[in-house]
């Protein structure tokens, strides 16, 4: 079992992604912005950081390179609507993943369940 | 004495025979206006024989109109209040017609200082008269057309001064396109007249205007039911009263015929010098109305050609945000069934949950549609599409239901100040052009600034109806305040800007009325588009 933060500005798909991760059995944090999404990266210690790249605030990008500061041990993986990401950020943040919207939801549960 | 003397004699020999060459007619008048000695010159211009003229008076040759003021000329000059008189008025000659002369007359007084007689210097200025008096018709229709007035409305302005200066006239203007005659302009005549020409192939027999654009060359019919270029169309022309016409063709600066101007008399008549004169400065006027017209429709339909492709050019600025727009509903719906099939398999479906997946569902799905339906009213054809009422907030709606979500991939704030309701009348899809155009700028703008935000507002005053798009940015410096407004003239990136959005915004705008301006006194980047209260509701 995990502890999962997962962020994104649209509530309707964190629902679908809490459904999802809680049935594996995860245990699932969530955020609708980057303030709220890094005052919970400080405060819980978090195995695995689901993000969208937009959202108010900030980017999903700028949150991982933020959170690896405080601490640098969790799994990242970024939600895109957009078709043009581009890859050279994937690396040098150590993103697991990036999947694009629309995403297999059991697909990513799979791989989240695979970690460790 | 003087008579005596021998160059006395011969200097009166000399007088008599100037007198009797002179180029003008020379005259003395008594004080009650009876000639007592003429010219030869003034038989010529006035049509009478000296004996005739030794008959009459002044006041039979002065127009009924001019008379009062010349009899108060005499009186003035014979009490004195005035020296001489030099003025120009009209005559009536022996046939009829009216000319103008110019006119000077010295009181002759004896030496008690009683009034003995006029001498009256005549010279005929019909010519110059007219010259001048076409000169100013052909000033007023111009400066009507430099105040950009529709073609038609120029066409019945150029009729209106043919038939003011031709009394008892009624003048058709005929425009010549693929061999045939439409009709320009005829106010005088009643529509029933006009459809029966509207479409008819010029020819040698389709009437003096069919023949003269026909023949490229002015037609004279004196006589409507004698002249062979009436063909078919003779009983027509009769039974709407035209019995004398005289068409003149009009022709554009290449040599072509495209048009023919005609003037309709209600019995057999000839023209004279001043008639042709009048035809041949209406068909110039007309030839520049009509060229001018062409060449502001070819201007148009180039412009509406930008339009269409710098509108093209705006929508793939977004879309990369038209990309991510649909693809997070997208990522709502594929979810929520692979919820639906992971619930199934852990047998955990209640039907709470299913409801609230197929009402997430649904909901999605409307949110994708609204931003198809935005999409499609964008990429209608609004080269062609009729103005019409539509509701401001729906147009910024629309607009914004396929770009919102680039302003919020970027956390740039968007906020709409729109009271419902309010309408407008336009051409939607253009219009919509406008404002992403204007959108489009304030987000590549303020994207890279600390603050972001973008804010439409919407204002309706008595007079007008303002829309704006403010950002956070600092405003537009001075020096490019017109810069901005000229085609290809961008700021951007080239692969991001094509410098188009603003001008072909202005040009829209322009179109609907109104204006599109930079707020000056906004401390941040404010853009204004005005329209007139006539595109209101």
């Amino acid at each position: 079992m995990s502890r999962i933060l997962v962020v994104d500005d649209e509530p309707e798909l964190i629902k679908v992604l809490e459904f999802g991760l809680k049935l594996a059995g995860h245990e699932v944090l969530r955020a609708t912005s980057f303030h709220e999404a890094s005052a919970i990266m400080v405060e819980a210690s978090v195995d695995v950081l689901v993000t969208d790249l937009h959202f108010p605030g900030g980017t999903g990008l700028d949150l991982i390179r933020k959170m690896r500061e405080i601490r640098p041990n969790f799994y990242a993986f970024l939600l895109t609507g957009f078709t043009d990401f581009s890859h050279d950020a994937i690396e040098e943040l150590g993103i697991v993943d990036v999947l694009y919207k629309p995403f297999d939801l059991t697909a990513l549960v799979a791989q989240i369940n695979a970690l460790r | 004495m003087l008579e005596t003397q021998p160059w006395f004699k011969e200097g009166q020999e000399n007088l008599s025979l100037i007198y009797a060459h002179a180029g003008i007619a020379i005259c003395r008048v008594s004080p009650d206006g009876r000639f007592l000695q003429v010219n030869p010159m003034l038989s010529r211009i006035t049509g009478y024989s000296r004996a005739e003229l030794l008959e009459m008076t002044f006041m039979d040759l002065t127009l009924p109109e001019d008379r009062d003021l010349s009899v108060r000329w005499r009186e003035d000059i014979k009490k004195g209040k005035l020296e001489f008189i030099r003025a120009e008025k009209r005559y009536i000659h022996k046939q009829g017609h009216t000319f103008w002369v110019r006119i000077s007359v010295t009181p002759v007084r004896n030496s008690e200082g009683s009034l003995e007689y006029f001498v009256t210097v005549i010279e005929e200025v019909t010519e110059r008269k007219v010259s001048e008096d076409l000169l100013r018709l052909q000033n007023k229709v111009l400066e009507f057309m430099a105040r950009n007035a529709p073609l038609t409305e120029t066409l019945n302005r150029i009729i209106q001064l043919i038939e003011e200066q031709a009394p008892g006239s009624s003048s058709t203007i005929y425009l010549v396109r693929d061999g045939k005659l439409w009709l320009g302009a005829a106010p005088s005549f009643p529509e029933s007249f006009l459809k029966v020409v509207d479409g008819c192939p010029i020819g040698p027999e389709a009437g003096s205007c069919g023949a003269a654009a026909f023949f490229g060359r002015r037609i004279v019919s004196t006589d409507v039911r004698k002249d062979e270029c009436w063909g078919t169309f003779r009983d027509w022309a009769l039974s709407y009263g035209i019995h004398a016409a005289w068409s003149t063709p009009v022709i554009s600066h290449d040599g072509q015929v495209i048009g023919t101007v005609s003037m309709c008399w209600k019995e057999p008549k000839q023209p004279t010098n001043r008639h042709f004169a009048l035809a041949d400065v209406a068909t110039k006027l007309m030839a520049i109305a009509i060229e001018r017209d062409q060449t502001e429709k070819l201007v148009r339909e180039q412009q509406m050609k930008m339009i269409a492709s710098s509108k093209l050019a705006a929508l793939g600025e977004m879309a990369g945000g038209l990309a991510h727009e649909i693809n997070n509903p997208l990522a709502i719906i594929s979810g929520r069934s692979a919820q639906l099939s992971m619930a199934i398999r852990h047998n955990q479906i209640s039907p709470e949950l299913l409801l609230e997946i197929s009402e997430s569902i649904e909901k999605t799905t409307t949110r994708i549609s609204k931003i198809i339906k935005g999409l499609k009213a964008f990429a209608r054809d609004g080269e062609h599409e009729p103005e019409q009422y539509f509701n401001v907030d729906h147009l910024i709606e629309d607009t914004l239901s396929f770009c919102r979500e680039r302003f919020k991939s970027h956390a740039i704030t968007l906020e709409v100040n729109c009271p419902p309701g309010i309408q407008m009348r336009g051409r939607q899809v253009q219009l919509s052009q406008v404002l992403l155009n204007l959108l489009n700028n304030s987000h590549d703008a303020v994207e890279n600034l600390g603050e972001k935000w973008v804010r439409i507002d919407v204002d309706q005053g008595e007079e007008q109806l303002t829309v704006s798009v403010t950002d956070s940015g600092r405003g537009i410096p001075e020096h490019l305040r017109f810069k901005i407004m000229e085609p290809f003239y961008t700021t951007k990136d080239p692969n991001r800007g094509t410098g188009l959005g603003l001008s072909v915004s202005a040009a829209i705008v322009a179109s609907h009325g109104g204006s599109l301006t930079v707020d000056t006194n906004s401390p941040h980047t404010r853009f204004v588009l005005t329209f007139p209260r006539s595109t209101r509701v």
